[in-house]
């Protein structure tokens, strides 16, 4: 077995590296308070910015830097997408928090010959979409990864090389323990060969166990299994179709043996559709023919059916392709989904209810079909909002007398010789009702509100400007 | 008309509902809408004459102009039924924005409340019959630029399935002459109240013009 | 139409009220209300200054509160006369003192017996009729409905609502505006407050707030238009009812200091000539004429003013602490009398120096007599306790301080509410806002920090931070200044807690049992201004860390002369301590350690007492602002002549060159000079301290220079003196306080320089205090041949101590166990009773026998503490790492093959970890070891650069011991260095610091180039180049012990 260890040590900083020109400062600094440098570019090394300094004396230094707070979770989410690219050069992969990645070489020396090889070719990969990482061998999982901790860039392979080198590592190596590294540092035990070298009674007394287990690991002298990366699969199905399709129950036809398949994937993992593109291909050339939504994950064949028939009723399908593809884009767990919206227990009668707004929204859009939620907000406007079907909140409102239509935007009121106007003259009953909010961002409203009545019996809501020139505008219609 | 039936929503039905919808419509309408289902209206004149409003089929709103009462009209029913009824109460094309503060110290679970909003009129006219016949919702309440006999048929057909209570609201100078809506009211107002007419029933009852206590809406005040 | 506001919160309702008491009084004047009320919630802490702004601007103000009872009933209560004024305080009193910190908590219990001579003003927020019955039925004919139109959503509906409600019940009805402050423009301060005080930002804030700005004064005219007539007229109808003025608390000192038998007055002269005889009887000299001559006038002055009371009372405490042995000594303007000299509460002989008692009380400045008493910081608490004890928390009281927001804590504060990411606000204040707030740069410094300064944001930030510095956050407390009073106090302001419990779940049963909390201190709700404005005296009950340290050194000396040695028996004006003075060499010395006073000492030449008295007055801020060091150096100097612009003022500056170096003689050239009154003067001082009457200071200006024109001065000379006004505002020293301070001065430079191993352990159990970490301490009392002894498990006690070793002529100073970083006090007194107990045991076994925690014991070890027979701290910690706690005594003790090869320590590695565990090492200064490196570099030492002439350029290197920015700098740093053979003071100018940032930052060895700037025995470095050599520390601990 031959491990290769890959380090990420810049990660913290190299995913914010797309966002940065070359010529800027940038630092990442950790997150909660107190926050320290973890990571900086070298720009701002060469001014002095350094691994572990304060916030303001980070400022004080240089004013002009950009700084990211740490993100750990695009960190995760990085690292395991370097682990699916790392499949290139093995099947066996071990994803080693927070930063590195363990590749067992061994079997891949048939295709690629060397390590050096394999190394330079993983090095040009990396060049290539920006990260970096520090790379050592050793002959034990654990050994390779000390290595790259201690950023030794070597490759060790026989037992007597790895019993030298590793005794020379610093003994705290071993375990992310500072209270350990204190007492080892302080007793003057400094590599792992001095460790090895005291009663190992003593130390596991004194220690706990997991010092001198790791070290064991790392010599290889106990087993160390690695729990191996397995990439998340997609759910993508396709079929060839040797004849032409112009009509959509054709295509609907031709379709349902892969959407089963699809689906049974789907099942097999207890997940739910959410969206499904659907992309024919002709000579490597694919064309998005379209793709569906539901409101909640779903398995059912026919209603998923019925919303592609729905979408493909708008659209003229080109005839020519050589092959139909169906990929789901977007699941979801149909288990953890069942926190219900609403307060229905059969789930049947649930996907009932929801149904009938994939329908509506399959045909009208996306935006033609929402649901009302208030706002805490003096200002009438932005009282009221748009939701998903089932996310109102419900909040406690307090009783303002308010009419039953907003309109979108107020309307200027025409006024005669000082005589407000809609449909005949209007009479003022009561008000006035002042709202003054919203100074803080860039919608600030004050206004005069009253309700008014028209000859013909309807009642408005209408405000005038408290500043000048005080104009009047209808705002609401009582009904 | 022809070609809106053909683009639209004839393809949407599928072969079964295609069955029930000839066999209702030339066959079993009167039978089965004898039930003679009512749901309480809130409004108590409207509760004497009419029991309540009639429920599984639709209703003609006719009023003079907007802001005279004709929602008031309605939102014991919709207050009622969203807190009753796990299903939607769908308003389809409103004229205005439905506003959700109102609604709220209206007694309205506007978490039942689904607002609809289609590009022209017939996506208008297919989306009040798919939320009528979706059977999720207790009542859909659409706002039609204009309707005919044919339209309201299908409407009343579609309420029928859903088991649903539909409103359409029309404009006076809008409103047809005469209407297959088997239930006609007018609201009109004048400087104290506002006026109820009841301009058909299904079994052709002769009922009274009769007020509502001013604007319920303004009640509070 | 009359118009009188009777519901009105300031800002003293914290983080609600969005004006100050005087803005709201004072435009209510300018709407010409008939009478504002002040009711801010459960709190009278903004009514003096609403009192002081009603009587300039000629408006009735009514005095009352708004409080909310725990069931949600609000009130608003007003006092009619001052019985209801008392009750009122003492309702508020008892709701503050059942709680927390800043909170109240009252039921209907505590006003159902009524509140007598008090208005009710009731809104009621449910009509519900049962409450309004229940009040009338506890303030018979004084309730009120109180009615208001906001302009909010149904107005005119719930008004008559209201009032239909009030009809029924009987009760009359008045209209209120609930004002929260008193322009409309005030709005977004108002917002932003709310929005601080419910911890969100403004967008999150929904109906929290308010819905428009009407919460404001509104002109009369307008309030005319929206309530109906009857209502308005009654607020006029309430107004008339309620007749009290502040003017009218009478405020009364306890009368416990004097004896039945004889009248205050009488009792004060006595024990005043008494003291006098008994202070000369023991300098063996006759009382001079012209102090019997003094002690008169001052007694006659005290009889007249009624002030006895305050001295007898003062006297008292001085005289319970002298008991208890707590080394304590007055300042302040009447400290330094000669009455406080013969009864004990200052040192300051009067005989010493002259003219020192200028500023004593005068008749027309009624203003009340300033005494502060310093007591050794470490028992300053006995002395507290004494106060409560003998007077009650009913009747002694701390003043309260108000906390006010400044420049930070406003952007803070503002930007959270706004919603402005916390890392940029980080940024913005990485940099001092005193240094770009409202300058050129300021929105240089906002875009830096990533804010827009055209951004609606970035705008309302500036504009809000603005109106919101200087506003009151919360009352804290005073230092120490204590009022007492011979009533309770309650009855002239209320009281409240200054703690904050920990909750418990049966907090709210404690508080229903209407038990006042009984721990910590309690405070009244008024500061030292408000006490001053209305006359009220306080005594300030101060800590001061170097009484502890003269107590404890003159305690070591007793013990080791074996006979008693007291502060007096210092002898006065000793040259020897005066040739240490000048030579600067004062680490460690009271007041004159700093590092501004060390430079000026050997150009100021101190040789007497009175020296010290100015140089500890001139070396301040305010002296150095008003350009008078350098005029008052050259004239001591001979270098400019002795000259005065006239003969008055020659009488004033006689005694210090003719430059005005104390506060009270810059009020004495106002006098003379500029025809000011003694009063008028006072103001001047007075209104350049406070921030909210700046206004005032232009006025004050011209009539200065005019008087001084008129008078003819020239305009120089009155520019100069105005601007020495302006320093002294807050920084100046008055002579009398200086006085005092030099007593101590002197003192611990006695200490200093003839006892040395003693002060040492005085200054090293006091800590933390002074400008020296402990590692200088030690190492300038070694530089003056003190031996100084590591701490040691068999040796050491807790404090550091003197070990006398007779052998050796030399004392010893051993450490103390306190040296020890990480060593709790609990477990290292459980291992001194054991080790007292168990004098046979072995380290082992007293390691074992004390059962102290691991942290202890590892503590212990690394600090070399346990000095094994056999053994470096690496076996000790080898050792003690293997005993696990807690373990049965002699049981599951570590195997006897515990013993292991560790490596052996270097010296550096010895030098490193002393510092790491108890700050320093006395085995020799690390740079010691690298001085071979720092040859190589061509530096050389602190001692050889002080053989260096004036203006040459040297090379040094020191480790970084103290880095300051000050303030008034404009960006000069000055960084002190440290070497193995002294202190290396270098300054860098602006240009340095900005070419050498990262270094002049970040090093912990520099290296240093540059000119030297000497000045008598004084060197400092003027870097101009400058390199990081902290990388060398690094090598230390590879340093082996063969060093040269």
């Amino acid at each position: 077995m031959i491990w290769l260890c890959l380090k990420f040590n810049n990660l913290p900083l190299e995913i914010f590296s797309h966002k940065a020109k070359n010529s800027a400062r940038v630092a990442v600094i950790t997150d909660g308070k107190n926050s320290k440098v973890l990571a900086c570019n070298k720009k701002a090394e060469s001014i002095g910015v350094k691994i572990g300094m304060s916030l303001p004396l980070l400022y004080e230094l240089t004013p002009e830097i950009r700084i990211h707070k740490r993100q750990r979770s695009k960190e995760i989410a990085k690292l395991r997408e370097l682990a699916r690219w790392s499949l290139k050069f093995t099947s066996q992969v071990t994803v080693s928090s927070p930063d590195s990645l363990l590749l067992e070489i061994g079997g891949s020396l048939k295709i690629f010959k060397t390590i050096q090889k394999i190394i330079q070719k993983i090095k040009n990969d990396l060049k290539k979409i920006g990260y970096t990482a520090t790379m050592s061998v050793g002959p034990t999982p654990l050994s390779a990864q000390y290595f790259a901790e201690c950023r030794l860039e070597i490759i060790i392979q026989t037992q007597r090389e790895l019993s030298r080198t590793l005794g020379r590592l610093p003994a705290s190596t071993l375990e992310e323990n500072p209270k350990s590294s204190l007492l080892l540092s302080q007793i003057g035990i400094s590599s792992i060969q001095q460790l090895r070298g005291l009663p190992r009674k003593e130390v596991i007394h004194r220690f706990g166990n997991k010092l001198l287990a790791n070290s064991d690991k790392a010599l290889g002298r106990t087993p160390d299994p690695q729990k191996n990366f397995i990439p998340k699969k997609k759910f993508i199905t396709s079929i060839d179709t040797p004849y032409s399709i112009r009509d959509s129950e054709k295509f609907l036809t031709a379709i349902n043996k892969p959407l089963e398949q699809l689906i049974l994937k789907l099942s097999i993992q207890e997940r739910g559709l959410i969206t499904l593109e659907i992309t024919t291909k002709k000579h490597d050339k694919k064309t998005l023919i379209t793709h569906i939504s539901t409101n909640q994950p779903t398995r059912d064949q026919q209603y998923i059916t019925s919303l592609i028939r729905e979408k493909l009723n708008q659209i003229k399908i080109k005839p020519s392709f050589e092959s139909i593809i169906l990929e789901a884009t977007e699941i979801s767990n149909l288990m953890a989904q069942n926190k219900s919206m609403f307060s229905v227990s059969d789930p049947s009668k649930e996907k009932k209810q929801t149904e009938i707004i994939d329908i509506i929204r399959t045909r009208l859009g996306e935006e033609s079909l929402y649901s009302l939620c208030e706002y805490q907000d003096f200002r009438p406007e932005l009282a009221w909002g748009q939701v998903e079907p089932g996310n109102t909140i419900s909040r406690k409102s307090i009783d303002l007398l308010r009419p039953f239509w907003l309109l979108p935007q107020p309307q200027h009121i025409r006024n005669y010789s000082k005589k407000l106007w809609i449909n005949g003259e209007l009479s003022i009953i009561d008000g006035p009702e002042t709202i003054e909010s919203g100074w803080w961002d860039n919608r600030e409203i004050k206004r005069d509100y009253f309700i008014a009545r028209n000859p013909g019996g309807a009642k408005f809501w209408i405000y005038q400007e408290r500043h000048e020139p005080k104009n009047w505008y209808l705002h609401g219609i009582f009904s | 008309m022809e070609k809106y039936l053909k683009n639209g929503w004839e393809r949407m039905n599928n072969k079964i509902n295609k069955l029930i919808e000839k066999q209702l419509v030339y066959k079993g309408a009167r039978e089965l809408e004898t039930k003679n289902l009512r749901i309480p209206s809130g409004i108590w004149q409207l509760d004497q004459t009419l029991g309540g409003w009639p429920s599984e089929t639709i209703i003609e709103l006719i009023h003079s102009d907007e802001g005279i009462g004709e929602i008031s009209l309605l939102l014991p029913l919709i207050s009622n039924l969203s807190n009753t009824s796990d299903k939607w109460v769908a308003l389809i094309n409103p004229p205005y924005i439905p506003y959700a503060p109102t609604m709220n110290t209206k007694n309205i679970d506007i978490s039942k409340i689904l607002i609809i909003k289609p590009q022209g009129h017939k996506e208008m006219l297919w989306a009040m019959e798919q939320t009528l016949r979706a059977k999720t919702c207790s009542a859909v309440i659409g706002w039609p630029k204009s309707i005919n006999d044919k339209i309201a048929r299908r409407l009343r057909v579609a309420a029928r399935i859903g088991k649903t209570i539909g409103f359409y609201l029309i404009q006076k100078n809008s409103a047809p002459k005469s209407s297959s809506a088997p239930y006609r009211l007018q609201v009109n107002k004048n400087e104290f109240n506002t006026q109820i007419s009841i301009l058909k029933t299904r079994d052709g009852k002769n009922i009274n013009p009769f007020a509502i206590n001013n604007d319920l809406a303004m009640s509070k005040i | 139409m009359e118009y009188a506001e009777l519901h009105c919160v300031s800002n003293f309702t914290f983080l609600r009220g969005a004006s100050h008491p005087e803005e709201l009084v004072q435009f209510a004047a300018k709407l010409k209300y008939e009478s504002i009320a002040i009711t801010d919630e459960c709190s009278l802490a903004g009514i003096v200054r609403a009192h002081i702004a009603a009587k300039k601007y000629q408006i009735k103000l009514i005095v009352g509160s708004e409080i909310t009872l725990s069931d949600g009933l609000s009130l608003v209560l007003l006092a009619k006369n001052k019985t209801g004024y008392e009750n009122l305080s003492k309702l508020i009193t008892h709701g503050r003192r059942k709680t927390h910190k800043g909170q109240y908590y009252l039921t209907r219990n505590d006003i159902a017996q009524g509140i007598p001579d008090c208005i009710v003003l009731w809104h009621p927020k449910i009509l519900n009729q049962k409450d309004g019955v229940w009040l009338s039925e506890i303030f018979p004919n004084m309730v009120w409905v109180s009615v208001r139109n906001l302009a909010n959503s149904r107005a005119k509906n719930q008004i008559n609502k209201l009032i239909r409600f009030a009809n029924k019940l009987s009760l009359p009805c008045l209209a209120t505006g609930n004002v929260h402050m008193h322009t409309r423009e005030r709005r977004h301060l108002q917002d932003t407050v709310t929005a601080i005080r419910l911890g969100l930002p403004l967008s999150d804030l929904g109906y929290h707030l308010n819905q428009n700005g009407e919460h404001h004064l509104r002109c009369i005219k307008y309030i005319a238009s929206i309530y109906p007539q009857s209502l308005i007229k009654e607020t006029i109808n309430v107004s008339k009812l309620c007749n009290f003025s502040i003017d009218e608390l009478q405020y009364k000192y306890p009368n416990e200091a004097i004896p039945n038998q004889r009248g205050t007055a009488d009792h004060l002269s006595h024990l005043t000539k008494k003291g006098l005889k008994d202070r000369f009887k023991k300098l063996n000299k006759n009382i001079p004429k012209n102090i019997i001559e003094i002690m008169n006038h001052e007694i006659s002055l005290i009889r007249e003013l009624r002030y006895e009371h305050y001295f007898l009372t003062v006297y008292d405490i001085v005289k319970f602490a002298k008991e208890k042995g707590i080394l304590c000594q007055g300042r302040g303007s009447a400290a330094n009398s000669v009455v406080c000299f013969a009864l004990g509460i200052t040192e300051v002989d009067p005989t010493r120096s002259q003219l020192l008692f200028e500023r004593f009380i005068s008749k027309e400045r009624k203003e009340p007599p300033d005494i502060d008493i310093d007591f050794e910081h470490n028992r300053r608490e006995e002395v507290i306790q004494y106060i409560y004890q003998k007077y009650g928390k009913e009747r002694a009281a701390l003043t309260a301080a108000v906390v006010t927001y400044r420049i930070k804590s406003a952007i803070r504060d503002v930007g959270r509410a706004l919603k402005i990411k916390n890392h940029k606000i980080d940024k913005l204040l990485s940099v001092n806002p005193h240094l770009w707030w409202e300058k050129s740069d300021t929105n240089k410094h906002l875009q830096l920090s990533g804010l827009d300064p055209e951004s609606l944001t970035t705008k309302n930030l500036i504009k809000i931070v603005k109106s919101l510095i200087g506003f009151p956050r919360h009352l804290s407390q005073h230092v120490g200044g204590f009022v007492i009073s011979q009533e309770p106090l309650h009855m002239l302001v209320p009281i409240e807690n200054t703690i904050v419990l920990e909750k418990k779940k049966d907090n709210k049963k404690e508080v229903e049992n209407s038990q006042y909390l009984e721990v910590g201190r309690t405070i009244i709700q008024w500061d030292k201004n408000d006490l001053d404005a209305l006359n009220i005296l306080k005594i300030d009950i101060l800590a001061l860390g170097i009484l502890s340290v003269i107590t404890e050194s003159l305690n070591l000396i007793s013990q080791k002369k074996n006979k008693s040695f007291k502060l007096t028996d210092i002898p006065p004006e000793d040259p020897k301590v005066y040739e240490m003075i000048k030579r600067a060499d004062t680490v460690g010395v009271f007041q004159v350690e700093s590092r501004a006073q060390m430079s000026m000492l050997p150009r100021l030449r101190p040789n007497n007492f009175y020296d010290l008295v100015i140089q500890i007055a001139i070396v301040r801020p305010g002296p150095i602002q008003g350009g008078m060091v350098h005029p008052y150096l050259k004239r001591r100097q001979g270098v400019d002549p002795i000259t005065y612009p006239s003969l008055a003022i020659k009488n004033v500056l006689e005694r210090t060159l003719g430059v005005p170096i104390f506060q009270e003689q810059i009020m004495q050239i106002a006098i003379t000079a500029a025809g000011f009154s003694p009063g008028e003067a006072d103001q001047l001082r007075r209104s350049i301290s406070g921030w909210r009457s700046k206004g005032n200071l232009s006025q004050l200006r011209k009539r200065l220079i005019k008087g001084m024109y008129d008078r003819g001065y020239d305009q120089n000379f009155s520019n100069q003196v105005f601007n020495q006004i302006l320093g002294f505002g807050e920084y100046g020293f008055p002579e009398s306080h200086a006085a005092s301070f030099a007593l101590l001065v002197y003192a611990s430079a006695w200490l200093k320089c003839h006892e040395p191993a003693s002060f040492l352990v005085a200054l090293l159990n006091s800590q933390p205090m002074g400008f020296y970490a402990p590692a200088q301490l030690i190492q300038d009392a070694q530089r003056h041949n003190v031996n100084v002894k590591p701490p040691n498990l068999l040796l050491s006690n807790w404090d550091c101590s003197l070990e006398s070793n007779k052998r050796q002529q030399k004392t010893t100073v051993r450490l103390g166990l306190r040296m020890i970083k990480g060593l709790s006090k609990s477990g290292a007194q459980h291992l001194l009773k054991i080790r007292k107990e168990k004098k046979t045991l072995s380290h082992k076994e007293l390691l074992i026998a004390a059962r102290l925690s691991s942290k202890d014991m590892k503590a212990l070890a690394q600090a070399d503490a346990l000095s094994l027979p056999d053994g470096n701290r690496r076996s000790a910690l080898w050792l003690v790492s293997g005993i696990k706690n807690p373990i049965p005594i002699f049981e599951n003790q570590p195997s006897e093959d515990d013993k292991a090869e560790l490596p052996e320590l270097t010296e550096g590695e010895n030098i490193v970890a002393d510092y790491e565990t108890i700050g320093t090492s006395l085995r020799n200064h690390p740079l010691k070891l690298l001085r071979n490196d720092l040859v190589a570099l061509r530096t050389i030492t602190a001692s050889h650069i002080k053989t260096n002439p004036n203006g040459k350029i040297v090379r040094t290197s020191g480790i970084v011991i103290n880095r300051q920015r000050p303030s008034s700098g404009k960006g000069v740093i000055f960084i002190t260095l440290e070497d193995e053979t002294g202190l290396i003071n270098v300054i860098f100018w602006p240009k340095i610091v900005q070419r050498y940032q990262r270094t002049i930052l970040t090093s912990k060895l520099m290296l240093v180039e540059g000119f030297t700037q000497k000045e008598s025995e004084v060197i400092n470095i003027i870097a101009r180049h400058t390199e990081d050599h902290s990388a060398l520390l690094g090598n230390l601990n590879s340093k082996s012990r063969d060093f040269h």
